[in-house]
């Protein structure tokens, strides 16, 4: 059985949180997606499935709402909030956006939450402590944090990383604050209220530069890493023109002098002195040359294949392809087929990391928009089936019918 | 009171480096007991490596280990000494959660394996965040942070296309992994307190950085479309970079999403010309312009300060920020104030301390320093095994409390 099963999440997530109530849907929790009506960003940006636009067809929407229900809505009505308000009787939890539709802050604001329930528990997001309400994207939030500033190459202005890293933070952050509020409630019988910052959740993946300049830089600062990382450079072209990793790990430096010897018949770092990891650091450049020209001599596969059989720690810089057919992945069932539904077509997802003696996670359809707007308001809202229908009618809820069930 | 939802809940943990413990400090933080199990025969790395505070050269003082220790006990076990195996199995008994991040089939071989630890405590929970997995055939692969974030497909996409895949500053997945796995604990803790039933579970720090990208993998899945490396430009929103300001080696990010927030930077910029031209109010527009716009607006930044400009930005409605390093953010950026805490330590430097980048009804959680090398061993054997002093005493002279 799942973990989170008999819990249910009211999902108000934008972009920044909706990694946080998938998570929550994989580990078994009935996560209600309430979204607008016209279909909310995470359904309107690219890329899509064949490259058609439509509400149905992003593959944000098609990842990061997989296994959830949708309860589709006009937000500008004021009738809308109340069916909502009607619902959190039944939910446990509800995971807010870090940019907030008026009608959505409304709702979530503390003097009218609090006349609502007292045992449903809020996970908020906000961008910066100090100057909540300002607007903040992906970027807006490495930049804030403090890991943009990191991330590039030297000579050029700061990179942004791929993936939406501050996104990802802060709805890790948030998804562990909602299990926290789960157990709270368990004991306590109320949730309260989390407000996780992106700021702050960003610079949390800098940890270890705050004590560094507390203690050394003070004003001087920190020079961009490029192609490096701890202890020098990482990052080496391979024969065949693919790229890998390669870290020098301490307790792996005999068996990399080996490997040189043997393959360059370079003996230089056979030397007592390369034994100490000072004298190593003071020297890094020697070994990142002897680095470049052993990466030169094998492809890519075969360097981590050979490495990693020798003990020295090196693996492939991959491709969104590599991963896809990772013979590794693969084997472990990380990747599996789900039927869409409202597309008439199956897709290859993958699963999320979590393994466990008592589960095994399939991963479930995203939801058409709308899709469950009727059961979620007559089974636990208390509507009955002919409001539903006035409510469609009037324009208020959007109740899409007939797709087959997931 | 800050709720502590994870009080009276008992971790045995082996794990080290950084991602394993940074997992067990997020159950700490949430009020765990946290038990780090130590040895000089086998001292954490991190204890040794990486920042030290001027002059000091201490296991006990390391930046890092600090940080990701914190509101944790030590405890002193030889595990290489046969009663330290023992003493473990003690220990274990009277946990909820046994942690570990060694390569796979570490524990088994000190007999401390998920069958023999349920022998012992039926519900016990145990969690392993090995590198690849257990299972798989590249299961045997090593790598740090670095390597797994090159693995998981972070440091292919970062970058420019016509150019080396760009390292990401930090080992990021030892930020992002220890998140995966203490949600996956606390599930686990909720399930326990209602089935009754302990569990194994294994988080793959591989698998885990695989979600960190966006839709890239699937994009491939679906569509066959293989994405390219693209600098700081967005497929979506335009423009999307890092442009120059007044001061060395300073930048502000400034991202556009709407016509709204087109028009309302040119305003800020005093780019009258873009302004007016209505082909720029769409993002096809736009997309179809960058290079123009890019220019114009690096041209309206370069005599700016950043921190004014991304203040009056903002205050127009535009997403900006100046990009902060570690010294803005410890000190001209009053965010430090309420984020990081300046605490002394015993050994005679005084550190920053980093909360949970959260606060729970309006209250941070608790936050105590990094236990020192074994702080805890003799009241840990006192309180769980009803060891005395002398019998403490005995096992340290022994070798296996040490």
């Amino acid at each position: 059985m799942l973990p989170l099963r008999g819990t249910r999440v009211l999902d108000l997530s934008d972009e920044a949180t909706v990694l946080a109530s998938r998570l929550l849907a994989d580990l078994g929790a009935d996560v209600i997606r309430v979204e607008e009506a016209v279909g909310d960003g995470v359904r309107r940006r690219p890329p899509y499935v064949d490259g058609t636009l439509g509400v149905e067809r992003a593959l944000a929407h098609l990842l990061y709402n997989a296994g959830k229900r949708s309860l589709a809505l006009d937000f500008e009505n004021p009738d809308s909030w109340r069916l909502v308000a009607r619902l959190l009787s039944a939910c446990d939890i509800v995971v807010a956006p870090l940019e907030k539709h008026p009608g959505v802050a409304a709702f979530l604001s503390p003097e009218n939450f609090e006349q609502l329930s007292r045992r449903t528990g809020i996970v908020d997001c906000v961008f910066r402590r100090n100057a909540p309400l300002e607007r903040a994207t992906d970027l807006i939030g490495t930049a804030a944090g403090g890991l943009l500033y990191l991330n590039g190459y030297r000579e050029d202005p700061p990179n942004h990383p791929a993936g939406q890293l501050a996104y990802k933070q802060v709805s890790l952050a948030a998804a562990l604050a909602s299990v926290s509020m789960l157990l709270e409630q368990s004991v306590s019988g109320v949730g309260g209220r989390i407000t996780i910052c992106m700021q702050e959740a960003v610079m949390w993946t800098t940890i270890q530069s705050a004590n560094e300049n507390y203690w050394y830089w003070h004003r001087t600062r920190q020079e961009r890493q490029g192609l490096a990382n701890l202890g020098g450079q990482t990052i080496f072209e391979a024969a065949s023109g693919g790229w890998v990793s390669l870290y020098q790990h301490p307790p792996a430096w005999r068996a990399f002098v080996s490997w040189v010897a043997e393959t360059l018949d370079d003996h230089r770092f056979e030397d007592p002195e390369w034994e100490d990891e000072i004298y190593r650091l003071r020297h890094r450049d020697q070994i990142m040359d002897v680095t470049t020209k052993l990466c030169e001599t094998l492809d890519r596969d075969s360097l981590v294949s050979e490495g990693q059989r020798r003990g020295v720690l090196v693996v492939p810089v991959q491709s969104v392809a590599d991963i896809a057919s990772d013979p590794h992945l693969r084997a472990r069932g990380f990747f599996q087929d789900v039927m869409i539904e409202q597309l008439a077509r199956g897709i290859e997802m993958y699963r999320p990391p979590f393994v466990s003696t008592e589960y095994e996670i399939r991963v479930h359809r995203a939801p058409a928009l709308g899709e469950h707007s009727r059961e979620v308001l007559t089974q636990l809202a208390g509507v009955e089936e002919i409001e539903v229908d006035r409510l469609v009618a009037a324009g208020i809820l959007l109740a899409t019918e007939g797709v087959k069930g997931q | 009171m800050t709720p502590q939802p994870l009080r009276g809940i008992r971790v045995i943990d082996f794990c080290w480096m950084i991602a394993g413990p940074l997992g067990t400090r997020l159950l700490a933080d949430l009020g765990a007991e946290v038990i780090k199990i130590e040895s000089i025969a086998r001292l954490d790395r991190i204890r040794e490596v990486g920042v030290q505070p001027p002059g000091v050269l201490s296991p006990e003082t390391n930046a890092v280990f600090n940080d990701c220790n914190v509101n944790k006990r030590s405890m002193m076990l030889n595990l290489g000494h046969p009663r330290g195996i023992e003493i473990a199995k003690a220990l274990i008994a009277k946990a909820d959660i046994v942690t570990s991040n060694f390569t796979p089939d570490r524990m088994n071989r000190w007999g401390l394996g998920y069958d023999d630890l349920k022998a012992i405590k039926s519900d016990i929970i145990v969690a392993s965040m090995p590198v690849m997995g257990t299972l798989g055939p590249h299961s045997h692969w090593r790598a740090v942070g670095n390597g797994v974030i090159a693995m998981g497909g972070l440091n292919g996409l970062t970058g420019f296309p016509d150019r080396a895949p760009v390292g990401l500053g930090t080992l990021h997945s030892d930020f992002t992994s220890p998140y995966f796995a203490a949600l996956q604990i606390a599930a686990a803790v909720l399930q326990r307190n209602r089935t009754g039933a302990g569990q194994f579970i294994e988080l793959s720090q591989y698998e885990a950085t695989v979600h960190l990208l966006d839709t890239e993998v699937l994009d491939y899945l679906v569509n066959g479309h293989e994405t390219q490396r693209r600098g700081n430009r967005s497929n979506r929103i335009v423009p999307h970079g890092v442009f120059p300001t007044a001061g060395d080696d300073r930048w502000i990010a400034i991202a556009v999403r709407s016509k709204d927030e087109w028009i309302a930077l040119c305003t800020g910029l005093g780019l009258d010309a873009l302004k007016s031209r209505t082909d720029l109010f769409e993002a096809e527009g736009r997309f179809a312009a960058e290079d123009e716009i890019e220019r114009g607006i690096s041209e309206r930044t370069c005599r700016r300060d950043a921190w004014e400009l991304a203040d009056s930005l903002q205050r127009a409605g535009v997403p900006a920020a100046p990009v902060e390093d570690v010294c803005d953010l410890a000190g001209r950026d009053p965010m430090h104030e309420r984020f990081l805490v300046e605490t002394p330590h015993p050994a005679g430097h005084s550190m920053l301390l980093q909360h949970e980048p959260l606060t729970w009804n309006g209250e941070r959680l608790p936050i105590r320093l990094a236990p020192l090398l074994g702080e805890d061993t003799a009241a840990v054997c006192e309180e769980l095994l009803g060891l005395d002093e002398a019998a403490v005493g005995d096992l340290v002279a022994e070798g296996v409390l040490c």
